[in-house]
């Protein structure tokens, strides 16, 4: 993260500097990040996936508010939704809790809004999600650069452990995590799944190493006088950034759903609060006479799991510079009759 | 023959491209013929269009591309006619030998089992006369061992067996035409003569049309009989290889021809007040190399008690076949590898075994130019970064200064400034060559390593590149290590030239030395197997070789 803002921190002097310097800055080729931004944009199931994504999140967090800590130091921010997810609540107009105009999703058996609860729900399992993909990514990176770049007895060392956590099933430590660490917060359990969640990135990243350090710009920027971590962060790492967005965006999307499974079993998040994992959960048995408390979580999942794994295939398309968009016979054909007939007149 | 239809005629062939909604001409109204047991050579520089012309002779370009015009085999139409059809010329009657022959076999396959595919693909044949068939073939193309060649992969034969191998995979079935598609550019010298060699004893003996692509002039002017000189898609002349040698007509030719590097064809390059007294910039004494044992796979002498040294302001090149050593030798001396015995002296300072921080104040005096252009620069760093990297991490310049120093450097190798903020990937070979050269002289070495900058370039932009270098050096005045295998290009470059052979030392000497007066029989063969572009010249020099090897032999 810190290298990356170095980074364009140099390329935009660089950019001043010839700004003043020539003319010709304009007519200049895309650089290798416009390319892949306009590649990443014209990915429309991706666009798609963020645009949702960033749009979903700022109605979740404006509308449930933030509440963040334990019991005794509470730091709550209200949200613009007039219920709270802890309020119990008078039934409304509908008496069995169906989704009315004073609660748009409906109410719990015991009068709690259910739209205040699937926000409140949401949000923490975004939470979860973003604190398991940021500890699992950058877990996974610097163990995976280090093990493949230096090698030898380090590189056997790293991976014997990175195989021992592989072999332990994460279900299991989930479970236990959330059995001793589930009355803490939530935060601690996604604190400590992330701390799990970081082999599948290891491999992958090492591998990458590996091929990568064999390369000659490795050998000149050692001749140039590179230190070891410059080469690592400056030289290597962005030169893998693909296969890390990926792994990290798929590591994302599985973590929401580790974190429902585990809510699911009971060991994650624990009443009051909710999560979108427990409320399927808690609301399966009521499948048949209210339908509407299984799906609106059911259906957010779904929706958010989709979208990050459309956001990770569009990023990892345009990071890939042999990824080209390939042409449709149809559209081939149409543009070669189009072209013969300007030929021919 | 009474048959007089040629084996290949071509009429009016155009071959478009489509990138991202524009199509791109890469073969523009192409005419040849082309009869039993001739020789035809497509020469031009890369891009010009020639391996597309060989693809889409048999419809094997990629799903972007749309031909137009007339190929015919034997008088039977090719161009754009379904899959079906094609595959029962493909391999039959028109046979390809690709350029790289580690990529073009399978290597999951056996040899010989790949040959068998071909075979049983177009003949009912039972795989046991198949395999006797296989083995006539390898054979016949004088690999050594051809029946127990029969049971190796890809990756147990030497390049030039492999090459061999493809070969007779492509002879598997008589064809009528044989296109090669540069089929020596990734060989040796010596092993790029032999393959010659058979290739003109298979010609005759089978009476097939070859239909040679290639960049290097000296290969053409050994086997074809007629040559067709492409730039930019184009027919730029088509006439016999007499002709075109002796006389070429358009400028492009000329230029071409030019621009192939000859040897003896430089006047001697002195050393202006060598004084033998001064030190010398990079002393080499009884170098040995080794890496390291893995698993059961003993350790491997790269490097063998090699002695040798430079003076400032001096090129020595550097030659040998691939395998020799040559660039472990370049490698360790700028230190990348770590030396098993001996001494690496660099401006008096001993760099064998010493420790990373130490080696850091000798990579002042040394850079290195690396042999490809497209590994050698990080692709997601903007060649201005990378250029001004030794700068910056010497501490010698930043900010303003740093980039003031990038546009010298820039301007010092004739790229214009605003290249600066480009990409490597958006650059050509040639220019990607430059900026390596820029970033290994950014902090005025004494001392350069080129390891094999040219070979990666086609021949008109090795001329460029050699004189830039040339020029530089006249200005810059530092030694210079060049390691190539191409002797004619040390011929341009060198004062001294130093040959090696498996690990050692074999001859160094005087340029004229070497190149006139060799005294090794290893430097004799390394020079008599150089092509050179004259057609009589070069028949002359076959026969020269042929007798050396003879003499040799007893």
């Amino acid at each position: 993260m810190k290298n990356d803002s170095k980074k364009s921190k140099k390329n935009s002097q660089v950019a001043v500097a010839s700004e003043v310097g020539f003319e010709e800055v304009k007519t200049q080729g895309l650089s290798q990040s416009q390319i892949i931004r306009r590649k990443f944009f014209s990915h429309k199931p991706a666009v798609a996936g963020l645009i949702f994504m960033i749009l979903f999140t700022i109605f979740v967090y404006s509308a449930a508010g933030i509440h963040l800590g334990s019991d005794d130091a509470k730091i709550t921010i209200h949200g613009w939704w007039q219920f709270s997810h802890e309020d119990i609540l008078d039934p409304g107009p509908c008496a069995d809790g169906c989704p009315s105009s004073v609660h748009p999703m409906g109410q719990l058996p015991n009068g709690r809004d259910y739209f205040a609860q699937v926000t409140r729900g949401s949000e923490i399992s975004l939470m979860v999600m973003v604190v398991i993909g940021l500890l699992g990514g950058v877990i996974g990176t610097v163990v995976g650069a280090v093990s493949g770049f230096f090698g030898g007895i380090i590189d056997a060392i790293m991976m014997r452990i990175t195989d021992f956590i592989i072999t332990v099933p994460s279900i299991l430590i989930g479970a236990v995590i959330g059995y001793r660490m589930g009355n803490l917060g939530v935060l601690y359990l996604a604190i400590f799944l992330g701390l799990f969640s970081w082999t599948g990135l290891t491999r992958l990243v090492r591998g990458e190493f590996l091929s990568l350090r064999e390369r000659e710009f490795v050998d000149a920027a050692r001749v140039a006088g590179a230190s070891n971590t410059r080469i690592i962060f400056k030289h290597i790492l962005p030169n893998s950034i693909g296969v890390i967005i990926v792994s990290t965006t798929l590591l994302l999307s599985s973590s929401i759903l580790v974190e429902t499974g585990l809510s699911f079993l009971g060991f994650g998040v624990q009443a009051p609060d909710v999560s979108l994992g427990v409320l399927i959960n808690t609301h399966q048995g009521e499948f048949l006479y209210a339908p509407w408390l299984f799906w609106w979580p059911g259906v957010i999942i779904v929706l958010i799991a989709l979208s990050i794994n459309f956001i990770g295939d569009g990023l990892r398309d345009a990071f890939d510079p042999r990824q080209k968009k390939q042409i449709k016979r149809k559209e081939f054909l149409a543009k070669s009759s189009t072209r013969d007939a300007v030929n021919k007149s | 023959m009474a048959d007089t239809t040629p084996i290949l005629q071509v009429d009016g062939l155009n071959v478009e491209f489509w990138v991202e909604g524009v199509w791109y001409p890469a073969v523009i109204d192409m005419n040849f013929t082309l009869s039993a047991g001739e020789v035809l050579a497509i020469v031009g520089e890369s891009g010009s269009g020639k391996s597309t012309t060989a693809m889409g002779l048999m419809g094997l370009l990629a799903p972007n591309a749309r031909s137009s015009g007339s190929v015919k085999v034997k008088g039977v139409e090719m161009l754009n006619q379904p899959a079906a059809v094609l595959r029962r010329y493909r391999g039959k009657e028109v046979a390809y030998i690709f350029q790289e022959p580690m990529t073009a076999l399978n290597p999951v396959y056996t040899v010989g089992s790949q040959i068998v595919e071909v075979l049983r693909n177009h003949f009912e044949m039972g795989p046991a006369v198949a395999r006797d068939r296989a083995i006539e073939l390898l054979t016949m193309v004088e690999l050594p061992n051809p029946v127990q060649a029969f049971d190796k992969y890809p990756h147990q034969l030497s390049g030039g067996q492999r090459q061999r191998a493809m070969i007779a995979q492509a002879l598997a079935c008589d064809p009528a035409l044989l296109v090669a598609d540069e089929p020596t550019t990734a060989l040796d010298v010596t092993v790029q003569a032999e393959i010659l060699d058979l290739m003109r004893n298979l010609k005759d003996k089978l009476n097939s049309a070859v239909l040679l692509i290639t960049h290097d002039m000296g290969v053409v002017a050994d086997l074809s009989d007629r040559i067709l000189v492409m730039k930019d898609g184009l027919t730029v002349e088509n006439d016999t290889s007499a002709v075109i040698f002796n006389n070429p007509k358009h400028p492009y030719t000329q230029s071409l021809l030019a621009s192939v590097p000859k040897l003896g064809s430089v006047a001697v390059r002195t050393l202006e007040a060598l004084a033998a007294k001064a030190a010398p910039v990079l002393e080499v004494t009884n170098l040995v190399i080794e890496y390291p044992k893995r698993g059961r796979i003993p350790a491997f002498r790269a490097v063998d008690d090699i002695s040798f040294s430079i003076q400032p302001g001096e090129i020595l090149g550097l030659v040998g076949e691939s395998g020799s050593g040559k660039t472990t030798v370049g490698r360790a001396a700028i230190g990348l590898l770590p030396v098993h015995d001996g001494s690496i002296k660099i401006l008096g300072n001993e760099i064998a075994g010493a420790k990373m921080r130490n080696l850091k104040s000798f990579r002042k005096d040394t850079g290195i130019v690396f042999q490809d252009p497209a590994s050698s620069l990080n692709p997601r760093l903007p060649i201005g970064e990378s250029i001004g990297e030794p700068l910056l991490l010497a501490r010698e310049a930043k900010g303003d200064e740093l980039n003031r120093r990038v546009e010298d450097l820039l301007d010092s190798v004739e790229l214009p400034r605003s290249y600066r903020n480009r990409y490597p990937h958006e650059l050509s070979g040639g220019q990607k060559q430059r900026v390596g050269i820029a970033r290994a002289l950014a902090l005025s070495p004494k001392l350069l390593i080129a390891d094999e900058p040219t070979s990666a370039l086609d021949v008109s932009v090795q001329a460029r590149f050699l004189d830039l270098l040339q020029e530089l050096q006249d200005s810059l005045k530092f030694a210079c290590l060049f390691i190539t295998h191409d002797i004619a290009v040390v011929d341009i470059l060198a004062h001294r030239i130093a040959v090696m052979q498996n690990g050692k030392l074999v001859e160094v000497g005087p340029r004229d030395q070497i190149l006139n007066d060799p005294q090794e029989l290893y430097t004799k063969s390394l020079l008599a197997a150089v092509p050179v572009p004259d057609p009589a010249e070069q028949k002359k020099r076959r026969e020269a070789r042929a007798k050396l090897l003879a003499t040799a032999g007893k």
